[in-house]
């Protein structure tokens, strides 16, 4: 019956070069049948999180569209979303990582502030996402074209507080973009992988841990469910699991049961009943 | 903390600047209007009390409300104000879980205003036969914030001014300092929840121990201050007879029963939306599963179970401290 809920890391990238670092630190595997480029890692003794990583190509709409592709393909509820990219910056330095704080759409001016809970030493930025390249520099400002439409997007599909988007600075007042190509701007990236994946980790641990599974005790396979039964049945039980009693104890119950009915009756007037034992000591947080 | 936002309209208040120097190194986030960050959909409230963020900004609106009518006590109108929304501790049984969406702080900071409005709606209850009576603390915790917030010191101070209005501040904290430095007010009441201590350590996390409270009340009565007791929520449990009846004789050894202001016995109810938002964030815990049931879309526990757990602790409580202070609010209606 409790199932344990194994997280997932669903990281978005609008270039294959952003990509790339990722893709070798995690030996990720690219899904060939795939109609976008998604690759991905499943949960192993390692790497305790399922990995999908997609690159979604320029600009907020296809980052929109390419959220929503993978969300299809196998979101769940409190999946981690995390989009890293490069972004122009007029002051802060080349190479340096920046948790976005704020993002801005300069088309619609959503505003979007992310929920900040695991700890970021590094810069944190206010981001303008453009649908063009954005030149000239505005004040206190990260500049990118992905940002805002990854928010929008992935929001739908996750909590807020899972949901983030970290910038490693590619070119500033001093470094304009003229000089970046593929392979600088990997560099660039690679550099801020240990960093960025300390948060990722962080944002995993936050996680709750979902209670899924709706399969019945064996013996109660026998009687015709409705779905609003199977429903009631994963209710009631979770609830005498959290009063305390064990499935077997619970199992114990449905003995006489000749019915789904009769089985839902049987838990119901114990869990109405049963007053909780308090645990001992200080509980946990 | 890690974060503070501050609405832009109250970036040049004084009172945000010495909060704001209170966390340098925290970062500090301009913004528009508080309800950018603490309303948008898509929150977990469990996943941000593991670290939440302070918010900065002036209250526009409904700064003083009615309180709903089965919360009224001593006859005279009742009002509320929240000068702060969501609170350090992490109580399981807390209606504000299922109410707001996020678990950030959200301080208003434009304490003048509420004072004003206080002022307003007390003026329109000078001839009552009993004063209008402001509580503080149905949103958050009245003094678990006051070394940054100032805020009973502040309003403490203006109610001097307003002496046909009583402030009660409902808390749980040992921050009482400001109330021991200074004379106390007959029209001041200090009112703390208080529970038995394994109920307190299994579901009010984060808050001070029993012991602590009973000595922060000790403190109290003993300068002067006007008492409350809140016994609410009750929580059924197994031995909950025991466990009641063991608080009540420790806070009536501490306490001078003839010196208290009021003690109510208050039944564990949440509206369902909110109980099932609760139960989604915390589904493992037992204090949703146990003896509940839903009238008029209010979750509490069975009329049973309430009938019994009520008359137990009214009999326990009429040992200690004279009927006429003891108020009963069950949550169903066969009292």
């Amino acid at each position: 019956m409790s199932a344990t809920h194994t997280p997932t890391v669903n990281l978005a990238f609008a270039l294959r070069c952003e990509a790339k670092p990722w893709i070798d630190h995690y030996n990720l595997i690219q899904k060939q049948s795939a109609k976008l480029p998604l690759f991905q890692r499943a949960a192993d003794n390692e790497q305790p999180f399922n990995i999908n990583l997609i690159v979604a190509g320029i600009g907020g709409t296809n980052m929109a569209s390419g959220c929503g592709w993978l969300a299809a393909q196998s979101a769940t509820a409190n999946d981690v979303w995390v989009n890293i990219g490069i972004a122009g910056h007029a002051s802060l330095p080349l190479g340096e990582a920046a948790l976005v704080v704020h993002s801005l759409d300069s088309a619609d001016s959503q505003n979007h502030y992310p929920p900040l809970i695991c700890k970021w030493t590094g810069a944190k930025v206010s981001l303008l996402s453009g649908n063009e390249v954005i030149s000239d520099y505005p004040q206190n400002q990260a500049v990118d074209m992905e940002a805002s439409a990854f928010f929008q997007t992935a929001r739908r599909f996750s909590s807020s507080e899972l949901v983030q988007s970290l910038k490693v600075i590619s070119d500033n007042q001093q470094h304009g973009v003229e000089a970046l190509n593929a392979k600088r701007i990997s560099e660039l990236i690679a550099s801020q992988v240990e960093q960025i994946d300390a948060y990722i980790r962080a944002l995993v641990s936050l996680v709750p841990d979902l209670r899924q599974d709706m399969s019945l005790y064996p013996e109660l396979e026998q009687f015709h469910c409705t779905v609003s039964q199977r429903q009631q049945f994963t209710d009631l039980s979770g609830k005498l699991l959290s009063l305390g009693m064990a499935e077997s104890e619970q199992r114990a119950l449905l003995a006489g049961a000749t019915s789904m009915k009769q089985a839902l009756q049987a838990l119901r007037s114990v869990q109405l009943e049963t007053a909780p034992a308090l645990p001992v000591g200080r509980s946990e947080k | 903390m890690d974060t503070v936002y501050v609405e832009e309209q109250v970036l040049d208040h004084p009172r945000t600047k010495a909060i704001l120097k209170r966390y340098p190194r925290a970062s500090h986030i301009v913004i528009d209007r508080y309800g950018e960050v603490f309303n948008p959909h898509a929150q977990n409230f469990r996943i941000q009390k593991h670290n939440p963020s302070l918010i900065l900004a002036a209250k526009q609106n409904n700064k003083v409300l009615s309180t709903p009518s089965q919360y009224e006590t001593g006859g005279g109108a009742n009002y509320y104000f929240s000068h702060m929304l969501n609170c350090l501790y992490d109580c399981r049984y807390c209606f504000l879980q299922g109410m707001y969406r996020s678990a950030n702080y959200l301080l208003f900071v434009n304490y003048e205003d509420f004072v004003d409005k206080i002022k307003a709606v007390a003026k329109t209850h000078l001839h009552d036969d009993k004063p209008a009576w402001f509580f503080s603390g149905y949103d958050c915790d009245s003094l678990a914030f006051e070394p940054v917030s100032g805020f009973a010191e502040h309003f403490i101070g203006e109610f001097r001014n307003i002496p046909s209005a009583v402030l009660e501040l409902r808390t749980k904290s040992t921050q009482i300092r400001c109330l021991l430095d200074q004379q106390p007010l007959d029209n001041v009441v200090v009112a703390y929840s208080l529970s038995p201590e394994n109920v307190a350590e299994a579901v009010e996390l984060g808050a001070p121990s029993l012991a602590k409270r009973l000595d922060a009340l000790q403190r109290l009565q003993q300068h002067g201050w006007r008492i409350g007791l809140r016994f609410d929520p009750i929580i059924w449990h197994q031995g909950y007879q025991a466990s009641y009846i063991d608080l009540f004789q420790q806070v009536f050894t501490q306490l001078d029963a003839q010196q208290l202001d009021s003690v109510t016995l208050g039944g564990f109810r949440l509206p369902k939306g909110f109980y099932k938002i609760m139960r989604r964030l915390h589904p493992e815990h037992w204090l949703f599963s146990a003896g509940l049931s839903e009238a008029d879309g209010m979750i509490s526990y069975t009329p049973e179970i309430e009938g019994e757990v009520f008359a137990v602790l009214q009999q326990a409580l009429s040992d200690h401290v004279a009927d006429e202070l003891v108020y009963s609010y069950p949550a169903t209606t066969n009292q």
